[in-house]
């Protein structure tokens, strides 16, 4: 299912100008293009308003401020709109200028960024390269415990090579390192006021990004107001985002129905779409994403029955994608492999184990010589994640099978699931944020780089150095190539299945904003591009 | 009196041991809990960053000295910072105290205007045909029914038909106190359900038991009429039981306010605490949990001293 044109004004951009000069027009040096004077040019009859205040109705609270080292989704949404990166994406995954206005690959491992001159930090002083350089070298420094940096390849040198020219030299090619400083996870940091011990990114804000905090209640609420000195002219157009943190759907439901908040998102709420249905002047976007659904069984732990590689290929053959959708997950989302279908890197019906077929299980399950094996499946009392085991439930048992379902809280299934090691599991369902390149989720099937999986993924020599060129290899027929061979070699040894992608849903109130949401999305930004979003004149 | 003043004071010292106990027992069952504050935070980051968040918050300390520290602070009055918002818990309980306090109230009010009448009335009617079922079938309902599901149906219909409340737009009475009525409504009438099932039932019983009494029958050989002896009989004994209900249920709201808060979006204290126990925020839920056992056993020991003013031989049966 892919997302719908929520907005009015794009669907009349992209039928004006194509859809290569709209994405010019968004980002290619001259991102204040896209700021409302030139959409309200193109399109007077409508009106909006800049100014006045969005309120958003969020589920889960932010629990980390430092974008650096922020590890939750749930973070990243919130802090997207108060930070900004090197480089942008676009509403399909494509690359766009964010605070460097170009870019430059000199060599196979450099890269030379132009950096946006007049960009001020939210308390007016103006951003400069020591800024990008410390800020990059924060992001890989071991000190500063980021995951991120695992998926940033190893960093030789980063320097200014001029009043606005930085140079990323790397040690090796890695290909996705564009994609790699694009979200919040890269973000370019106030470093004089961090150095100086003026600033405490763990607990306080300070960016060059279109909103900054006014206050915070945690768990409550959060007043965010207009950067004044935001770098694209005439953004944010709203003067405040208010974020209410409202854990229940129904609440956030009934909050939109009567107009107190003018967005809402849903979070794996497989009956988000269904409730939202017929609520007036409510427009509702189940949105694409890279982030699914897997399902791990545990080949390291010796008390676990997944050890058994052709065990492991049976269960993976009776998974039944289409039904863990309908039925699990209301509709929404699509049966993918490591990579989502929204890359279309990965053809699913080359995939040995990947199809569903009773037959072939059995046979298999045969020569494991674990038939009747019954195991525990591990899943956070979340509607999604145990509906979808409910459905697995079902499956495992075609071949004899028996999955026994325990609903853990956070705390425990975190502490099982990834801390311990090995891993106290023996199969578990959850899910991976997919991003923006077809191979970074893949690393997290690397447990000699990523440490967090080795408590129950072995590590596989040959796919880890699949994983490695993947990283690699330079854009083009050969990393193509290699790209499906690594998608066939996790759907070989079945340790992570990857079931169906993770959609996120978002409402809004038609007749009180304007707001476009992204249609392909890898970093769980919901509201990626709020700050264009305008109210609706009364 | 001064044996009321020794009765208090005994009471507080026995009072201050069992907070003593509580603190004990939430400190260790809270560390005692799978995952620890930066295992939930960051689950899938290096152990480097997980050591360098347990070492900024001491949490990479002996648990006795964890707690004798966070003792120590404690009766100074300082509950500690959040580990999420570095920010004092004190000052975050000092803002969402009077939100749970409010919606407490609000629903103990409505259980005593709806409850006491009902159930006196059940009891003056009992020997009516279908009266004695039909309450005992209404105060079994309200009783039976959870918070959570009065709480999503009346969030439904309140939202659906525009019936003037909100729903997650809390405004503080002091800013609006009108917009904070429309807010706090309906979660404290989901809060209420079981309180005036509790209040109903027990002063219906009450109002059967006391017109049992050789004191109601000699107040109407005496002539008095059936008003008076209900206002100044009935009701009066009847007070007894009805303020031990509800000295539990406001051991019961105190756990209530925890769903209705997560499930209306009120900023009061039960939201944080639910918070404070997902996020392993050790200092919130201590300090919480310590509070609710405060405010439960000033609750009962005020239930205790009322019990003293509407029948003056408990007090001094105490006294002696």
């Amino acid at each position: 299912m892919s997302g719908q044109p929520s907005n009015l004004l794009e669907t009349v951009l992209r039928q004006h100008l194509g859809r290569r000069q709209f994405m010019r027009g968004l980002g290619a040096g001259t991102a204040g293009l896209a700021a409302a004077g030139f959409v309200s040019q193109l399109l007077p009859g409508i009106a909006h308003a800049a100014g006045g205040t969005i309120t958003w109705a969020k589920p889960l609270e932010t629990k980390e401020f430092d974008p650096q080292t922020a590890i939750l989704g749930s973070s990243w949404q919130l802090l997207h709109t108060i930070y900004d990166s090197l480089v942008d994406q676009d509403e399909n995954l494509n690359l766009v200028p964010g605070l460097a206005e170009s870019w430059e690959q000199t060599s196979p491992t450099t890269y030379v960024f132009k950096i946006r001159e007049g960009v001020k930090f939210s308390n007016g002083r103006e951003m400069t390269v020591d800024d990008v350089v410390g800020s990059i070298k924060r992001l890989y420094d071991p000190k500063t415990g980021s995951y991120w940096a695992l998926e940033m390849g190893s960093l030789k040198d980063v320097k200014a090579t001029g009043d606005w020219t930085v140079e990323i030299e790397l040690e090796e090619p890695h290909t996705p390192i564009l994609h790699g400083l694009s979200p919040t996870m890269a973000s370019i940091m106030p470093m004089k006021e961090i150095e100086s011990g003026e600033l405490d990114p763990s607990k306080d804000t300070l960016g060059t990004g279109p909103f900054m905090v006014k206050s915070h209640s945690q768990d409550d609420n959060w007043v965010l107001v207009r950067n004044p000195h935001y770098w694209r002219e005439g953004l944010p157009k709203a003067d405040e985002l208010h974020v209410k943190i409202m854990p229940s759907d129904p609440a956030r439901i009934a909050a939109l129905r009567d107009g107190s908040v003018d967005i809402a998102s849903f979070e794996a709420s497989p009956d988000a779409p269904l409730l939202l249905q017929n609520i007036p002047d409510v427009e509702v976007i189940v949105e694409d994403v890279t982030n699914f659904y897997f399902f791990a069984m545990n080949a390291v732990w010796d008390k676990s029955p997944f050890r058994n590689e052709k065990l492991r290929q049976a269960v993976a053959l009776t998974i039944d994608r289409d039904t863990i959708r309908n039925i699990a997950l209301g509709g929404a989302g699509e049966p993918t492999a490591a990579m989502a279908p929204a890359f279309g890197a990965c053809d699913t019906s080359k995939l040995p184990y990947w199809n569903r077929d009773i037959e072939k299980a059995k046979a298999i399950l045969k020569e494991s010589g674990a038939e009747g094996t019954e195991f525990e499946l591990l899943v956070r009392n979340l509607p999604a994640d145990i509906q979808m085991a409910q459905v697995i439930k079902r499956n495992v048992a075609e071949i004899g099978l028996t999955a026994d379902i325990s609903v853990v809280d956070e705390g425990t299934w975190v502490k099982r699931a990834w801390i311990d090691n090995p891993s106290q599991f023996e199969a578990m369902v959850t899910w991976y944020a997919g991003y923006s390149d077809p191979v970074m989720a893949t690393l997290w099937w690397d447990s000699s780089k990523a440490g967090f999986t080795a408590g129950h993924m072995p590590s596989v020599p040959e796919l880890n150095q699949l994983i490695a060129d993947s990283f690699s290899l330079p854009e083009g027929a050969e990393r193509d190539a290699t790209l499906q061979a690594l998608c066939a070699k996790i759907d070989e040894i079945a340790v992570k299945v990857p079931l169906v992608t993770r959609q996120d849903t978002v409402a809004f109130r038609k007749d009180k904003i304007k707001a476009s949401v992204a249609h392909v999305e890898g970093y769980v930004n919901t509201l990626r591009g709020v700050e264009e979003y305008t109210l609706v004149s009364p | 009196m001064s044996l009321l003043a020794r009765y208090v004071a005994l009471r507080m010292a026995s009072a201050c041991l069992t907070l003593f106990g509580v603190a004990i027992l939430i400190f260790a069952s809270i560390h005692a809990l799978p995952g620890s504050f930066e295992e939930v935070l960051v689950p899938q980051a290096t152990q480097e960053l997980r050591d360098q968040i347990a070492e900024r918050y001491g949490l990479d300390k002996p648990i006795v000295e964890q707690f004798g520290l966070w003792l120590a602070r404690a009766v100074q009055g300082d509950l500690g910072v959040s580990l999420i918002t570095q920010e004092p818990v004190t000052a975050e309980f000092r803002r969402r105290l009077p939100v749970t306090a409010e919606i407490a109230g609000i629903a103990t009010l409505i259980a005593i205007v709806i409850g006491v009448p009902l159930g006196i009335l059940a009891g003056l009617s009992s020997h009516r045909r279908f009266v004695p079922g039909l309450s005992r079938l209404v105060g079994g309902l309200a009783m039976s029914v959870p918070d959570f599901v009065i709480g999503t149906v009346l969030l439904y219909y309140f939202s659906r038909y525009s019936l003037w409340l909100t729903v997650g737009d809390w405004v503080p009475f002091a800013e609006d106190p009108i917009a904070n009525l429309r807010a706090a409504l309906l979660p404290a009438l989901s809060l209420s359900l079981l309180g005036i099932g509790l209040v109903m039932a027990t002063a219906r019983h009450a109002t059967i038991s006391i017109l049992g009494q050789d004191f109601i029958m000699a107040a109407m050989a005496r002539g008095k009429t059936p008003y008076t002896v209900v206002h100044q009989h009935v009701l009066r004994n009847a007070g007894i039981p009805v303020i031990t209900i509800l000295a539990i249920y406001s051991g019961y709201l105190l756990g209530g306010t925890i769903i209705v808060e997560m499930l209306f979006s009120v900023p009061g204290i039960g939201r944080y605490l639910i918070f404070g126990v997902l996020n392993r925020d050790y200092p919130v839920v201590q300090a919480g949990v310590l509070l609710a056992a405060a405010v439960f056993i000033l609750l009962n020991m005020l239930a205790d001293v009322l019990y003293a003013v509407l029948d003056p031989r408990l007090a001094g049966g105490r006294g002696q």
